[in-house]
């Protein structure tokens, strides 16, 4: 709390018609008696607009636990569709710029405007880098159909898959995943690794990945001691062996089972089924549908075998050996992992603007167009980057080669203002955007520091 | 105090006692229909005289108050002086309060405890099937029987009627299709809601007592009732808002005299006249329709396996179970048993409806050893193919159940 | 005669220059749409909110008595009737969605705390305004469209899920959901901003000598649920926004067809509406603490646990949202534990209500309008109050739950003491606001009817839901019709005092003597600046003291108000005790 000052009254006769009467700094509202409680009038109203923020994810968090509790399982296997390197080089590159955002607040408050420019910059790269490996991995989950909404790989309405082909893939990427390079795995797999050498290149390619596993599958069959011998193998690793075995034995026909992805039409899903306990037979299926067993299905099992028998046994290979209701629960994995990050992306990319504004108030007149320059020169770096990789896609490349001309347009302008001798906008005495700003892009930081865990590194 | 005071705190005090005595004479409850009445109401009325008392006192005094103090113009000027405050006194209106609430909580926490404990299995309760949808209601029966519709008609006896015997606990299994219902019996003071993709559950029971009642309430009230007094009928609401409908979904919750019951039960009965219990409606369809390839005593044949232990039996297509039978009759071909890789079944769909493959599933069971108890409690299950609505008439009444052969 | 501390002070208390037509005001400081559409002022965005809130609270009045209307006429359902056909029964849906979500996230919720505490909190504080002057205008705009998104629903196909937007039927629903869930989002974010506001500007801009025990109760209530408006209102965000991605994209989380919870929906929705009914009705607690210690003309009785009370009830308001959801299915011990906690809340409304009693006890009685409106909101929040014991006891709310029980209870609470505090309060800061006084007469006339018309709308209710009738029911079986009829002749009633009301305030603006400063004799600091308050408030910096100490104040017969008197500072710096 704040004192009221003597000349309160003489000071809002003054004040109602301009900031510029004795005493008072420039940048001081007319409502508030002194600098110090505008700054922290400033930052209570931050770290209270911070709460409401955490409380927002906190539901987000909190439907997170409340489905992975339900199907650990589900978040076990979906997890690995995620790549972890990208997540955890995102991860030190958040934790870098916050580093320089709060380097930057310190130069501030010592006076040193330059400095703390720089860490700006910094930090403003440090978004781009996080959001260009977003990006990239936004772009690997679309190139395997891991995407928000009705066209995920797992999306079934009641059971019934609706984009079998995409769960095909889906599945096989996420195996494909497991079986290589997965740190906290490491020597599980053993022999088995080799068994994909040849989905390297392809791993994406339907047909190919069939064969691949269906070889497997029948290789199961002579790997059945191997999960013996290893000791870790669970009854139920056992039995899938066994199984296997048998399936390769009569590979012609395979067993149907309670989750079988089958193609409906979604119009015509009205009623549900997921109702019923697993206990219970699931009698929506009708019984055409029931005698369309797809290859999709055999492949999975299979091959869900022959790596439980490789020595996953505890680790779900595939939808096929989850709970039939968990299995149906695997699209909401991916639907909870794009709200949580595309909210947070969102928060970046606001952080990223709160920073370009926080810059070109901090630099001295003369270099306030290059900095404003920055912003077109990332989008268009951005789309040009994006869409050389992504094609070419020409209008993205026509976009950014747009946004970079107009940037090189600012910096000219820039080049001609670089006589104006005026300082930035702060010092010691205030530099509450600079200070607000730097909270905010902890929270993101902060916000990741959660997320980056809770859905990469699941055991 | 002046003459117009006097006279308003004896209108004040007046009012108070008229409305409390109004507030005796009113009957806020329903008719009581057994179920948890007797203690939803005790509380009802407990609460009602603390709130009566309360807001009687409050009331009272806030008027007295304004009457007693009221300010004359002449003392704009007047400011008083009284106490601003006196911990003691907070403390002593603080804790009377909370201990009638803590009461209160008890008092509804043992009588919630007692909605929320399903019957044991020793009080023979009996399972009725309630699934809610947009809109209307099926209940289904043990014996598979099925009712289904919307509102009520008390001039055809068309409609959402749930029928339950009385004198024994009756327990609802309540699931939805679509979106969230809830299933309201007010004269029992019931109530769960009905979810899509989860089971709640719910019990009542009612007595002949409670019937006899309620049939001389009705009489009174010069309401049609059933002319051999076997039952009484008592209202059934939907009470969780499901869309356009949802006012359409009242229904008629009909108790039955126990000793009128299992006669009802026959009427209800789809599946045959004598009232066959699962297992046994399964042993005629496997009579009539299986037993030329299959045996359930375990003698081989060429034809088909045997059925005798084959639930749970571990075969090509996993273990035997509920999927695996359903499908075998349905689609012979999915699935063939080592050694019969030649045989040709045809197929059933079509001849069999879903409560006949449930008939055989259940027999399927006995013969393999899993106990009664436990077929019977499983019963029954999903109806989402079958809602029992071919076996009604345009009058929804039920139609003669087909010959068994 | 009295005597007076200042020069300047003198000439506005008598009353004189308030008719001077060229004294400067906030209504006339700037002039043009400009200056009103971008101003950072205050008292501005407050008359803006309220010219808003009671557009909003007309649209959903309308759509309240079209629903009453409807429900006149039943055609004997039950009897094998059809009731009212499906174009009249999805017209009745969307009526009570629309009275629903139109009044509580467009009127109630933004009522008190947008128009009264805007108004009213900066100057309780002696501040010029609020800490955040500009989020504040940003906080108006997004209500603004947020209403917008309301209106726009109306034309695109309305909406009828009920307010709740319950799962799964608000995903699946052909009416405008979206729309009306990101309408709900963005009004959420406008109170979030204010809430905002009011914690940084009760934090940081009290006077010095102002401690937290000499701020207004008022503050502390606003306070309070500035705090429910920081900490729920980001998870009902979340929670719509899942909604919109649930219709938009079908995400599965709420959905029980995608393997979704629809169960899960009703926590977060509750979590955040349970503690919003709080922030409907904190305000009004309020408001009716500083109505009636003013117009006893006595020190409010136990202050500080009334302060404490509007804290405990913010923060028990958190934990009980699960009495909502008693018959879901949630489990037992859940159950029990939430109505445990439920209880708990009854005790800090009790404490309230006792403080306010003996506040009038011996109180000299000033049967005002605004006084009226504080009796009539303590008699309907203890009915509200007390029939919320049936709600929370575990065996009986399993009766009640979803009946016209509910309806009447919440109606008694919110209705019956937001409205009541938020009129009432209005009458009383309406000489502050508009610098003119209203009818007293018609003021107490739109009272009375507005008071009784509300008992008969609604106390009519209790007896249909404990007798069974559903909520939400467009048809309805025969025997509840005498109720509906009762209730609906009370809406008519309740709409014709409320028209009293809005014509007193229109006459008042109008016709109505220049106001004085402070026409109660109330001690908090808005009374010692002009009415109305120029653009920065306060034409001499306000004196500190306790705002429940009357004695500083002398009654000037000649224009009907109270003056300061001279020894101001003497005697509040001696205190009362």
């Amino acid at each position: 709390m704040t004192t009221i000052s003597a000349d309160h009254a003489h000071g809002h006769d003054d004040d109602g018609h301009g900031h510029d009467h004795h005493g008072h700094h420039p940048a001081q509202a007319h409502h508030f008696e002194s600098m110090e409680q505008q700054f922290e009038s400033g930052k209570l109203g931050m770290w209270v607009f911070l709460a409401t923020e955490i409380l927002m994810f906190g539901g987000l968090f909190c439907a997170y636990s409340i489905y992975r509790g339900l199907n650990p399982d589900v978040f076990l296997f979906a997890h690995k569709a995620l790549d972890t390197k990208m997540g955890a080089i995102n991860t030190a590159v958040l934790l870098a710029s916050s580093f320089t955002m709060a380097w930057g607040v310190l130069a501030i408050s010592r006076g040193k405007p330059k400095l703390c420019l720089l860490m700006l910059v910094l930090t403003f790269i440090g978004g781009c880098g996080f959001m260009g490996i977003k990006t990239k991995e936004y772009y690997d989950k679309y190139t395997h159909a891991f995407v928000p909404g009705k066209a995920n790989a797992f999306y079934n309405v009641g059971g019934a898959y609706t984009n079998p082909e995409k769960l095909q893939e889906g599945v096989g990427y996420i195996q494909y995943k497991q079986g290589h390079g997965d740190d906290h795995h490491g020597d599980d797999h053993g022999a088995h690794g080799g068994d994909h050498s040849e989905d390297d290149a392809e791993h994406g390619d339907a047909e190919h990945e069939n064969d691949g596993h269906a070889a497997e599958a029948a290789e199961g069959g002579h790997h059945g001691d191997d999960a013996h011998d290893a000791g870790k193998a669970s009854p139920a690793g056992v039995e899938a062996a066994e199984d296997t075995a048998h399936a390769a034995a009569v590979p012609a026909a395979p067993p149907p089972s309670v989750w079988p992805p089958k193609p409906v039409d979604h119009a015509n899903i009205k009623t549900p089924a997921n109702a019923a306990p697993a206990t219970h037979p699931n009698f929506t299926r009708q019984a055409e549908e029931v005698a369309d067993v797809s290859a999709v299905e055999s492949l999975y099992k299979g091959a869900a075998k022959a790596q439980a028998q490789a020595g996953h046994a505890h680790y779900p290979g595939s939808p096929a050996e989850l709970d039939p209701l968990s299995g149906e629960r695997t699209h909401i994995f991916f639907q909870i992992y794009f709200i949580m990050t595309g909210l947070h992306g969102l928060h970046v990319l606001i952080g990223m603007g709160v920073l370009l504004w926080v810059a070109w108030l901090v630099a001295p007149h003369a270099w306030r167009m290059f900095v404003l320059a920055s912003a077109p020169a990332t989008v268009g770096l951005y789309f040009l980057i994006a869409g050389y990789l992504m094609g070419p896609v020409v209008w993205m490349l026509v976009f950014g080669g747009l946004c970079l001309a107009a940037a090189v347009a600012m910096v000219v302008m820039g080049l001609g203002k670089l006589d104006d001798d005026r300082p930035g906008a702060f010092s010691p005495e205030y530099y509450t955007p600079v200070e607000i700003g730097g909270l905010y892009w902890h929270l993101v930081d902060l916000i990741w520091i959660f997320l980056f865990p809770l859905l990469y590194l699941i055991h | 105090m002046n003459q117009t005071a006097k006279i308003g705190l004896l209108i004040t005090w007046v009012g108070v006692l008229i409305l409390g005595i109004v507030s005796v004479i009113v009957d806020w409850m329903p008719v009581d229909g057994g179920g948890f009445s007797e203690d939803v109401d005790w509380l009802y009325y407990f609460i009602y005289a603390v709130n009566v008392f309360f807001f009687l006192l409050i009331g009272g005094l806030m008027f007295t108050f304004a009457i007693c103090g009221k300010q004359r113009p002449e003392d704009r000027d007047e400011v008083v002086h009284g106490a601003t405050h006196n911990t003691l006194v907070e403390v002593a209106w603080t804790f009377p309060p909370l201990v009638i609430v803590l009461a209160i909580f008890v008092w509804g926490f043992r009588g919630y405890l007692d909605m929320a404990t399903m019957p044991p299995a020793s009080a023979d309760a009996y399972l009725v099937d309630v699934e809610a949808r947009q809109w209307g209601w099926t209940f289904t029966h043990e014996n598979g029987a099925s009712v289904s519709g919307q509102n009520y008609n008390p001039e055809t006896g068309g409609g959402a009627v749930l029928d339950i015997p009385a004198d024994r606990p009756v327990e609802f299994r309540l699931s939805a299709t679509d979106v969230l219902h809830s299933l309201y019996f007010p004269a029992q003071r019931a109530k769960k809601d009905c979810v899509p993709g989860r089971y709640n559950r719910m019990w009542v029971e009612v007595t002949s007592a409670h019937i006899d009642a309620r049939i001389a309430e009705m009489r009174e009230d010069g309401l049609a009732v059933d002319e051999q007094e076997r039952y009484a009928d008592y209202p059934l609401h939907c009470t969780e808002y499901c869309g356009q409908d949802h006012s359409q979904m009242n229904g008629i919750l009909r108790v039955w005299k126990p000793e009128y019951w299992d006669a009802q039960l026959d009427v209800l009965n789809i599946w045959n006249k004598e009232n066959l219990s699962p297992i046994k409606w399964g042993e005629a369809v496997y009579t009539n329709n299986c037993a030329s390839c299959h045996s359930v005593d375990g003698t081989p044949r060429t034809t088909g396996p045997t059925w005798k232990d084959l639930w749970k039996q571990e075969r090509d297509g996993g273990p035997v179970d509920e999927q695996y039978i359903l499908e075998s009759i349905y689609i012979p071909g999915a699935f063939k048993v080592t050694g019969f890789e030649s045989q040709n079944m045809s197929t059933f769909a079509g001849q069999l409806n879903y409560g006949d493959v449930m008939g055989v599933i259940a027999y399927i069971k006995s013969i393999s050893g899993v106990d009664e108890s436990e077929i019977r409690a499983e019963y029954p299950a999903d109806r989402e193919v079958y809602d029992g609505s071919d076996w009604l008439d345009e009058n929804n009444q039920v139609m003669e159940p087909p010959a068994l052969d | 005669m009295t005597t007076l501390t200042q020069p300047g002070v003198h000439t506005d208390l008598i009353g004189k220059p308030v008719t001077d037509p060229n004294r400067e005001t906030f209504w006339n400081a700037s002039k043009g749409w400009a200056s009103w559409a971008f101003t950072l002022d205050h008292k501005r965005i407050a008359v803006m909110y309220l010219i808003g809130v009671l557009a909003a609270f007309f649209l959903g009045g309308t759509m309240a008595i079209v629903l009453r209307t409807m429900l006149l006429t039943n055609s004997d359902v039950v009897a094998g009737g059809l009731g009212k056909g499906p174009t009249a029964v999805n017209f009745y849906n969307q009526a009570f969605t629309i009275h629903g979500a139109v009044m509580v996230f467009m009127f109630i919720i933004p009522a008190i705390p947008a128009v009264i505490g805007n108004m009213v909190l900066p100057m309780q504080v002696g501040a010029i305004d609020v800490a955040f002057p500009r989020l504040n205008l940003m906080s108006f705009y997004c209500w603004l469209v947020g209403a917008l998104f309301f209106l726009a629903v109306l034309v695109m196909g309305g909406l009828d899920t009920g307010w709740t937007f319950y799962t799964p039927y608000s995903i699946r629903t052909s009416t405008a959901a979206t729309a009306a869930v990101l309408g709900a989002f963005i009004l959420g974010f406008s109170s979030i901003l204010t809430g905002v506001n009011f914690v940084a500007t009760v934090h940081m801009m009290r006077p010095e000598g102002q401690g937290w025990f000499k701020l207004p109760l008022l503050l502390w209530a606003l306070y309070s649920t500035a705090v429910i408006q920081i900490l729920a209102t980001p998870v009902l965000a979340i929670t719509l926004l899942l909604v919109a991605a649930e219709r938009i994209l079908g995400v599965g989380i709420f959905d029980p067809a995608l393997g979704g919870d629809p169960v899960l929906f009703q926590h977060f929705f509750w979590f955040y509406s349970h503690p919003a009914v709080y922030i409907m009705v904190l305000p009004g607690l309020g408001v009716i603490s500083e109505i009636i210690s003013v117009f006893s003309r006595k020190h409010i009785f136990g202050y500080k646990f009334i302060a404490f009370s509007s804290l405990a009830i913010a923060l028990f308001g958190f934990i009980v949202w699960g009495h909502h959801m008693f018959t879901s299915g949630q489990s037992w011990l859940l159950n029990a534990i939430f109505s445990l906690l439920t209880m708990s809340v009854a005790i800090p409304s009790a404490v309230k209500v006792f403080n306010w009693l003996a506040t009038m006890y011996r109180g000299r009685i000033r049967l005002d309008t605004p006084m009226l409106y504080g009796m009539g909101f303590i008699w309907l929040f203890t009915i509200g109050g007390l029939t919320g014991l049936f709600l929370a006891a575990l065996n009986t709310d399993i009766h009640f739950h979803d009946t016209y029980f509910v309806v009447a209870h919440f109606h008694y609470v919110m209705v019956g003491s937001t409205l009541f505090a938020f009129i009432g309060g209005l009458y009383y800061w309406w000489p502050k606001m508009f610098g003119k006084m209203y009818d007293e007469k018609w003021g107490r006339i739109g009272a009375w009817v507005v008071f009784i018309g509300f008992n008969l709308t609604f106390f009519i209710q209790f007896l249909a839901g404990s007798r069974g009738m559903p909520r939400r029911y467009a048809n309805y079986p025969d025997e509840y019709q005498v109720y509906h009829h009762i209730s609906t002749l009370g809406s008519y009633v309740l709409t014709i005092g409320l028209f009293i009301v809005l014509f007193n305030w229109i006459h008042s603006i109008r016709k109505g003597r220049p106001a004085p400063a402070n026409p109660w004799g109330a001690n908090s600091m808005e009374w010692q600046s002009l009415s109305p308050p120029p653009h920065l408030n306060f034409d001499t910096p306000p004196k500190v003291g306790d705002p429940y100490n009357f004695d500083g104040w002398k009654y000037d017969p000649d224009i009907d108000a109270y003056v300061m008197r001279d020894d101001y500072e003497e005697i509040m710096a001696k205190g009362q005790h």
